[in-house]
């Protein structure tokens, strides 16, 4: 038993040699043609993203982005979030359904039950709890609420408010019913797509931004990208929550 | 110089993975190599996109094309979404575990169940 | 144009309307994702014609394709999204009389096929990741919701597998777009040049996930263990969709990234002679294990791997036989898998066995369905007179053609076919054999009505091969001509209105 194991750890060991030869090998392959990271950024499609030109590549060469400045195709300062929520939204909608299929899978796999531990929390604790939460809420709905400006946006602001509820939980044992939040990401999940519906029936095509982008680097500006994170941000929430709940259990 | 620096940290927690997943039984150990490898690729995808003296791509002050030096953000994007997808399949395959635990009594893969 | 996308969007409204109808009545999932199939397949018939005339590109958020994302509708995607959407919603019309699957089973079960069609519709690497998430993490949560003890085991070791693909998968990605630049298929398929050594690596690393999906040599562990936990409409499912949705995307990727114009061009034929290797191997592997095999849903799992096999010899030949062939198989083997596992899980649950050869006799009880089953496993097999006759001849005909490797595949398709008669024979023969089985005889009218439906679907076009004439034609035409037709059409946006 123990000289098999210990073969099995060579084999693998081999293996993991074997993969990082190949790897060390195509890398350094001398042959003509394109490699990882032969393209500079001027090449990739994100120099159009940075630059905003997405919609027209064939733009002169001294193209100018000012800070405040209205009337750009996409009106979020923090370009990643203009990819996530503008350019690539499609992507984004796949993403919060992997997050309803897995919330969907963990409420349909996990049978009821009971849980061991009950302890009372600390006078500590449950006096902490509700100021660590409102102040964990109010960031996340600051996060969410700033993603075309800062980092974040409707995913980190949604675990954030979800971390609130599961330290509420750890306190003072209070438990939602599953069904609010099965309507709440269904909810935000039909609001998402009433997104997408609009942008086809007004601007022709999916998901697309059919809302003032308003002036750059602005608190209010990209408003097709701010309600999309906000729904986003519900949807993360509620769905975080829904698995947290039942991975704590029953009562 | 520092591209391949970072990327080669990517894929040494890659290998570090796959040798936890092909050597462990026990199924939270397979899954913890499981993360680690996801948490190689993913930051071999964001070293992909790193360039050298590349600031973070928001923008904060104005800029021409001739002047602009950002980190290429797509990659930033495909990580969100991969690290998204991460927790989704932890989420599941941990309940998964649990559920394999009320069945065998145990949580390590053994020759015996197929 | 764009209006296409609804053919994602009608099964996106009953994942998200799902949950909130469940909560008033229960039936509702069941009944909304029923509807949400039926409303794709008469769309993406109301569609066809026009897209028979001319294949037209999807673009959405309004940003065109190298920038934003575009899905791709040709009369071969639309073909098999049709097919995707027919064989889910026959599958739950098999399936009507289990009562009590919760409101979550069939959320999960219609993101498995958005996804699975979305996989075959879209024009951008990403989003193929993104979609086959999606479809994993469905399926996981699937086969392990099946009745079986052993489903959360098969289901933790696909799981596992399924994600070392896929995060290769996303490895492979961003290779190719440190490389070029751009996620776009269309835009990576005219780029100059690659490093064969770096391309071959990519496009390996992007066919993985496809590749464990179809059940192909070296990812085919999965199997056993997945199919024995599922129940019988996610294992027909398993087959049936997600298998035919790997195999479009092996189509695509092979025969449009990796063609010889494009930057791809010698690492494309090294992935065509892999995939002609690989196929004639996991012919062998998966019929032989079926021939062992005694549990039923087994057996049929490790059949559809021999069936995916003779496809992936037929991609890796791609000539315009071959691919004729390999449509042909595709629809035969979507179909006859359906029958088969609706069949098996009808004799399972009248007579509380898993393994087929303690259901003697049980033909002379139930004569129709044991006459379907052998009818599909002729499929299946390949005798004249169905549909699989054609596609096993045409990819045959083309392998001999071509001599060299092609004649390894050719024959271990021979000697897979072999064993493939051989026990369907033997399974067929067992449910006629005489015995002192005694079961009461019930009626099953959800059974009886699909079942007959997919016999004739796999007979018509076996005797009239024609009727598929002008969707295979132009599905074969559109995959062998890349440059002019697929990636003309999505770069100059040409039909998007």
């Amino acid at each position: 038993m123990r000289r098999n194991e210990s073969l099995i750890h060579i084999a693998a060991f081999l293996l993991v040699i074997g993969l990082s030869a190949v790897l060390y090998a195509v890398f350094t392959d001398t042959r003509p043609g394109l490699k990882a990271l032969d393209a500079s950024l001027k090449e990739r499609v994100s120099y159009h993203y940075l630059l905003k030109t997405a919609g027209n590549p064939a733009q002169p060469a001294e193209r100018k982005v000012t800070v405040g400045k209205s009337g750009y195709e996409d009106g979020s300062a923090n370009i990643v979030t203009a990819i996530v929520v503008d350019y690539r939204a499609l992507d984004t909608l796949g993403e919060v359904l992997v997050l309803f299929a897995a919330s969907a899978g963990v409420g349909l796999l996990m049978s009821k039950r009971k849980r061991k531990i009950e302890t009372e929390a600390s006078p500590i604790v449950t006096t902490a709890v509700p100021m660590i939460m409102l102040f964990a809420v109010v960031v996340g709905l600051y996060i969410i609420f700033h993603g075309h400006l800062s980092p974040g946006g409707g995913f980190p602001g949604g675990a954030i408010i979800a971390s609130a509820y599961m330290i509420q939980f750890l306190a003072f044992r209070k438990k939602f019913s599953g069904n609010l939040f099965k309507i709440l990401e269904s909810l935000a999940g039909l609001g998402i797509l009433g997104m997408g519906l609009a942008g086809l029936y007004t601007e022709g095509s999916f998901l697309a931004n059919f809302l003032p982008t308003g002036e750059l680097g602005a608190v209010f500006s990209a408003a097709g990208i701010m309600i999309l994170y906000a729904l986003i941000g519900i949807k993360v929430a509620s769905e975080l929550s829904s698995i947290i709940g039942h991975f704590i259990g029953e009562k | 110089m520092e591209t391949i620096l970072f990327a080669l940290s990517g894929l040494s927690l890659v290998m570090v993975g796959i040798f936890g997943i092909l050597t462990k039984k026990n199924i939270i150990k397979i899954l913890l190599g499981l993360n680690l490898m996801e948490t190689g690729i993913n930051l071999f995808v964001v070293a992909m996109g790193f360039f050298k003296g590349g600031k973070t791509p928001i923008i904060t002050e104005s800029f021409t094309a001739s002047t602009m030096h950002f980190v290429d953000p797509l990659p930033h994007a495909l990580v969100l979404t991969s690290i998204v997808i991460g927790l989704g399949t932890t989420a599941l395959a941990l309940t998964l575990t649990l559920n394999y635990f009320r069945e065998h009594k145990h949580i390590e893969f053994r020759g015996d169940n197929a | 144009m764009n209006n296409a996308l609804l053919l994602l969007a009608f099964p996106l409204t009953a994942v998200f309307l799902i949950p909130v109808g469940t909560v008033f009545y229960k039936g509702f999932g069941r009944f909304l994702s029923m509807l949400s199939y039926l409303a794709g397949i008469v769309y993406g018939i109301y569609l066809f014609p026009s897209i028979l005339a001319g294949s037209k590109t999807v673009i959405v958020g309004n940003w065109a394709p190298p920038f934003g994302i575009n899905l791709f509708i040709s009369p071969f995607s639309l073909g098999l999204v049709i097919l995707i959407f027919s064989a889910a919603f026959i599958i739950m019309v098999t399936d009507l009389q289990n009562k009590g699957k919760s409101g979550q089973y069939y959320l999960l079960y219609t993101l498995f096929v958005m996804a699975s069609a979305g996989m075959v519709l879209t024009g951008d690497i990403f989003n193929l990741f993104v979609f086959l998430e999606i479809g994993g993490i469905a399926s996981f949560a699937l086969i392990a919701a099946g009745a079986s003890p052993m489903g959360s085991a098969g289901s933790l070791r696909y799981l596992i597998q399924a994600q070392i693909t896929s995060l290769s998968m996303l490895a492979g990605i961003i290779l190719i777009y440190s490389a070029s630049g751009v996620l776009n298929i269309a835009v990576l398929a005219q780029f100059k040049t690659f490093n064969p050594a770096f391309a071959f690596l990519a496009l390996a690393l992007l066919l993985f996930p496809f590749m464990l999906e179809s059940k192909l040599f070296p990812l085919h562990t999965w199997v056993g263990g997945a199919y024995l936990g599922a129940d019988h409409p996610f294992a027909a499912s398993m087959s049936g969709i997600a298998a035919t949705a790997a195999g479009a995307v092996m189509l695509r990727i092979v025969l449009t990234l990796a063609n010889p114009q494009s930057g791809f061009g010698t690492a494309g034929k090294s992935i065509q002679t892999m995939l002609i290797i690989l196929g004639g191997i996991t012919v062998l592997i998966g019929e032989g294990a079926a021939f062992t095999e005694k549990n039923f849903k087994k057996t049929l799992g490790y059949s559809s791997a021999g069936q995916m096999g003779i496809i992936a010899v037929g991609i890796g030949l791609a000539t315009k036989d071959a691919l004729a062939g390999v449509l042909f198989l595709i629809l035969n083997h979507t179909a006859a898998k359906i029958l088969l596992f609706s069949v098996a899980g009808l004799f399972s649950k009248v007579s509380g066995k898993e393994k087929w050869a303690d259901m003697k006799g049980i033909g002379r009880i139930y004569p129709l369905p044991a006459a379907l089953f052998a009818a599909g496993a002729m499929a299946l097999f390949g005798i004249p007179m169905f549909s699989g006759f054609w596609g096993k001849l045409y990819v045959l005909k083309s392998a001999f053609a071509l001599g060299g490797l092609a004649y390894a595949g050719a024959g271990a398709i021979l000697l897979g076919t072999i064993f493939e008669g051989i026990y369907f024979m033997k399974i067929s023969h067992t449910f006629f054999e005489k015995s002192d089985i005694s079961l009461e005889r019930k009626h099953y009218p959800f059974f009886g009505i699909p079942a007959l439906f997919l016999a004739a679907v796999l007979l018509a076009p076996g005797l009239f091969p024609s009727i598929l004439g002008p969707w295979v034609q132009a599905s074969v035409k559109e995959l062998l001509n890349p440059i002019s037709g697929y990636v003309h059409i999505i770069l100059t946006s040409g039909g998007a209105m």
